[in-house]
């Protein structure tokens, strides 16, 4: 009872942008960061979306996700509570990263960018004669 | 969300561990992760013969998920146990989507043939197809020959 009716009243509240005039369709694309030891790994859930649909561009430090779907189906909708045809989402990535080391790929909905992290250098020691 | 210790003799400490919180963290560490969203959105279409509703769930298997009819109320649950990855240890900076635990329920119209209910997820999406009893689907057009 708490999920089906208290919730979807909060998710509405906690992002108000995704209300556009029609009241209902949204292009919001949630990201999930996961740092690990020796990488990040970055979620961005795009549901429907194929992987030739996406395409990843690093330009500096920027990495920029970008979604276009190539066919939307007209149906005759009752309710719409989501609707992705194009997405955009860029990242600024830190110097503690490899961007150009990346890897992408897609699962289930999930598009996963894996970016390494810099291996640390060892501090090198001048000795003093 | 963490909790933070109060200590009334070094209220300066916690204060700046707060605002540490709030710079370095997404906003779902601060607000608790029940911040994101966990309740896939629903869109549902009508064809002639049927009704097609998609959950946006991505990020799940065709295994997590429970549907299950009780006369008119269509529920869609999933309850993962555990979503830690074996072995490695992470932590999570940013969390805005997670859907390894709703439930969802849904309230059919007596137009649906509730024992033909067909389910099938791909790329994240959950699509359910309610096919329409034979007396909601539209009459074909009949020609009337002339004698």
């Amino acid at each position: 009872m708490v999920n089906t009716v208290f919730k979807p009243m909060v998710r509405v509240h906690r992002s108000p942008n995704h209300l556009h005039s029609n009241g209902v369709s949204h292009h919001h694309v949630a990201v999930n960061i996961l740092e690990k030891k020796d990488r990040f790994i970055i979620e961005l859930a795009v549901p429907g979306f194929e992987k030739e649909e996406i395409t990843i561009t690093l330009d500096q430090n920027r990495l920029v996700v970008k979604g276009q779907k190539k066919e939307q189906t007209s149906d005759n909708y009752l309710r719409k509570e989501w609707k992705m045809s194009t997405f955009e989402k860029s990242f600024n990535l830190g110097e503690n990263v490899a961007g150009d080391k990346s890897e992408a790929l897609t699962q289930n909905g999930v598009l996963s960018i894996i970016v390494p992290k810099v291996e640390k250098q060892a501090p090198v020691s001048v000795k003093v004669n | 969300m963490s909790i933070v210790k109060f200590n009334p003799f070094f209220p300066g400490k916690v204060l700046g561990n707060m605002i540490e919180d709030v710079f370095n963290r997404g906003i779902s560490d601060i607000v608790g992760s029940d911040f994101a969203v966990n309740v896939p959105s629903v869109n549902i279409s009508e064809n002639p013969d049927s009704f097609v509703m998609e959950l946006a769930a991505p990020g799940l298997d065709k295994g997590d998920f429970n549907i299950s009819l009780d006369h008119n109320k269509l529920t869609v649950s999933v309850e993962k146990k555990s979503e830690k990855e074996a072995g490695e240890e992470g932590k999570w900076t940013r969390k805005e989507f997670n859907y390894s635990s709703f439930k969802r329920t849904f309230t059919l119209t007596e137009d649906v043939q509730a024992d033909r209910i067909a389910a099938s997820y791909d790329k994240g999406i959950l699509t359910l197809t309610l096919p329409k009893k034979e007396e909601a689907r539209p009459k074909p057009a009949k020609t009337i020959e002339i004698k």
